[in-house]
């Protein structure tokens, strides 16, 4: 390969790469030194944020809340992404597909407090949702649904949904229709031509998927702020605390471990996600 | 009020890392997904992106103010819209928002730029305002510009002319009327076990969630809050409290549906609820309301010009008739001298001179100062025991 064929695409990526890494670098950089102490005599620097921070029982506790909600949030939307992707690849008629679009992205087109405001009339004590439950013939509930993690989780799947979607339906669309009628010509049946066949070769797919999700779900403020009733203590509402709190430092030092933390969580899922294509090359 | 109000401003902080962070899987794994899925999704947030568009620019002198969303805009955006009619030279740039969200912001902008404040001039509470003392945000107002300053309540008056304190809220105890028909007459009544899970607060937010109030009730206060941090803590244990809100729409909704029967907060919030018909009543404690002073700080940082035309727009807003106006809008008490109480306000129970005299006064200034050691505290006795 000749030194130029390596060089274009170097030279086309870095418009974006300079939009996107630069101030991504710069606010990293500065986060770092905002979350170092210097002293009252600009001596230093010290680690004592970091220090006070990781020693703290109770900020293990928020971490370990915000990687469970983040975890349970992807797990659930992945349930509910790919039968939904399945399901919007087998629609024929091009307006009913669109209209499924529609319904799949509308969550992203009002804004996340009018939709957290709408998910507490929705499921408060005497909503809609305990409202139906409570007319079923085995007269349901009230169950408590908001102001805990259960309507934090529901209204981040919400959310989340079209994120998970996406991925799945451009790995499906990227299976050969032909693989599927090999395996049902060699007799397997649908539920094994789907385990079988079309989930592993959809497998990175639903990585990016749940990539995109955990991300979005580990650093989601606004939900848990509205629907958590103050009963799910999340990274990110310390962080927005402590910058009401002009705490910058103890603020940056959250925001860096909440970046590290997804981070951590994208690349564990990217060597998972080359190890199953590994073994399909292999 | 001060609280999550501006949601998505907040959530503009998180959502550039994750934006980024999604954007670049999508970029690095965009074999994965087709073209037209793509182009479906960027129609679809196209739309939304170009929902907002760039602000026009003029020229003169250009001054930006910050007002409280609600019931507090009408006034302020009138008296803007008056003042630029009056001063064709100059334009208001208005951006509405909480304290909560918006003093950070000023401070940061201050950090990078001490010459280019985000805003001019705006309305603080005195938690902000005491804030931004500390950290030589704000500028005090000169009296020759703003001459009505001196009509302020002599007991509110800032001692170096560092803003205009010219109204304040109250806070006391707000309940559901259907739920509760004889009205809660102290603070204790928080924490009465018959209303066990009928008691919301509002997180993080010291003079309008009783915590200080119920300190001054048992024997602390500002210096010592240990008292009221232990009966708080207790009442988590207990289930108590029905839930921690960030936004009055919460706590209204909250209220409304009955969900919640009883929670410490502000008679300005509170009232105009009521008087859209909500079974929302408003109680004076026998120990005393809080008092919550409310008005304009100039911030440092701006040119002469700007400083010129903000104080002069802070002397308009400063008129009887602007005050009574906001007053009434807003819901909250004039500090006046020159203004004459409207009988339907005078005969207010909760501004009669006995409610007032025993008002219970915050020192804001130490509440700013020990806020990071309380929500610390916060965190890890109330908000990790909720049940």
């Amino acid at each position: 390969m000749s030194a130029s064929t390596n060089t274009k695409p170097l030279l086309l990526l870095a418009p974006s790469a300079l939009v996107v890494m630069a101030p991504f670098v710069a606010s990293l950089v500065i986060l770092a030194a905002y979350s170092v102490d210097y002293g009252p005599n600009g001596v230093g620097p010290d680690l004592t944020i970091w220090r006070n921070f990781l020693s703290d029982g109770y900020s293990w506790s928020v971490i370990a809340t915000s990687l469970r909600l983040a975890a349970s949030v992807t797990l659930i939307t992945l349930l509910v992404a790919y039968p939904t992707a399945c399901a919007i690849l087998r629609i024929r008629n091009p307006l009913l597909s669109a209209i499924a679009y529609v319904i799949l992205f509308s969550p992203l087109l009002m804004s996340v407090v009018v939709r957290s405001y709408g998910w507490l009339l929705l499921l408060a004590d005497r909503g809609f949702v305990n409202s139906l439950l409570a007319a079923s013939p085995f007269g349901l509930g009230p169950y408590r649904l908001i102001y805990n993690e259960t309507g934090v989780v529901i209204a981040l799947v919400h959310i989340l949904l079209p994120f998970a979607v996406l991925p799945i339906i451009g790995a499906l669309l990227q299976i050969p229709p032909i693989y599927r009628e090999a395996a049902a010509d060699l007799g397997a049946g649908p539920a094994a031509i789907v385990w079988k066949v079309t989930f592993p070769l959809s497998l990175p797919g639903v990585i990016v998927a749940a990539e995109i999700v955990f991300a979005l779900a580990v650093s989601a403020f606004v939900t848990p702020s509205v629907l958590g009733g103050g009963r799910v203590l999340v990274l990110s509402r310390l962080v927005y605390e402590n910058i009401g709190n002009v705490q910058w430092g103890l603020a940056a030092v959250q925001a860096l471990i909440l970046l590290a933390i997804a981070v951590g969580a994208l690349l564990i899922l990217e060597r998972f996600n080359r190890s199953t294509f590994a073994k399909r090359a292999g | 009020m001060d609280g999550l109000t501006e949601g998505d401003e907040l959530n503009g902080l998180t959502d550039i890392n994750r934006g980024e962070q999604a954007m670049s899987i999508l970029q690095r794994n965009r074999s994965l997904i087709d073209r037209r899925s793509l182009l479906r999704a960027g129609a679809a947030l196209g739309g939304v992106a170009l929902a907002g568009g760039p602000a026009a620019a003029a020229p003169g002198v250009k001054i930006t103010q910050f007002i409280w969303t609600g019931a507090q805009e009408p006034t302020p955006r009138r008296l803007a819209a008056d003042y630029m009619k009056a001063n064709p030279n100059v334009q208001i740039e208005i951006i509405s928002g909480t304290n909560a969200a918006t003093y950070p912001k000023i401070k940061a902008s201050l950090d990078i730029n001490p010459n280019e404040p985000l805003v001019n001039f705006g309305f603080f509470n005195l938690d902000a305002t005491a804030k931004g003392r500390a950290a030589n945000v704000w500028l005090p107002l000169d009296k020759a510009v703003v001459p009505n300053v001196t009509n302020i309540l002599d007991a509110y008056r800032q001692p170096d002319e560092m803003g205009a304190f010219f109204c304040m809220d109250v806070c006391g105890l707000v309940y559901n009327t259907e739920k509760i028909k004889t009205p809660p007459t102290s603070w204790t009544d928080l924490f009465d076990p018959k209303y066990k899970g009928r008691v919301a607060l509002f997180d993080y937010y010291w003079a309008g969630n009783g915590l200080v109030a119920t300190a001054r009730v048992n024997g602390g206060g500002e210096d010592n809050i240990e008292p009221a941090m232990k009966i708080y803590e207790d009442a988590a244990k207990a289930g108590q409290f029905h839930s921690l809100y960030t936004s009055n729409s919460q706590l209204q909704q909250l209220l409304v549906s009955g969900e919640v029967w009883l929670a410490p907060y502000f008679r300005g919030v509170a009232l105009p609820w009521a008087a859209q018909g909500a079974p929302i009543g408003y109680a004076v404690p026998k120990e005393g309301q809080v008092t919550f002073p409310e008005g304009f700080q100039l911030v440092r940082g701006s040119t002469p010009e700007q400083r010129k035309a903000s104080q002069e727009l802070i002397n308009l807003s400063l008129t009887p008739e602007a005050v009574l106006d906001y007053c009434r809008t807003a819901a909250v008490l004039p500090l006046m001298k020159n203004l004459k109480l409207p009988d339907d306000l005078a005969k207010d129970p909760s501004i009669q001179p006995a409610a007032l005299s025993g008002a219970i006064n915050l020192d804001y200034g130490k509440i700013a100062d020990k806020t990071p050691a309380w929500s610390d505290m916060w965190n890890k006795r109330v908000k990790a025991n909720l049940k």
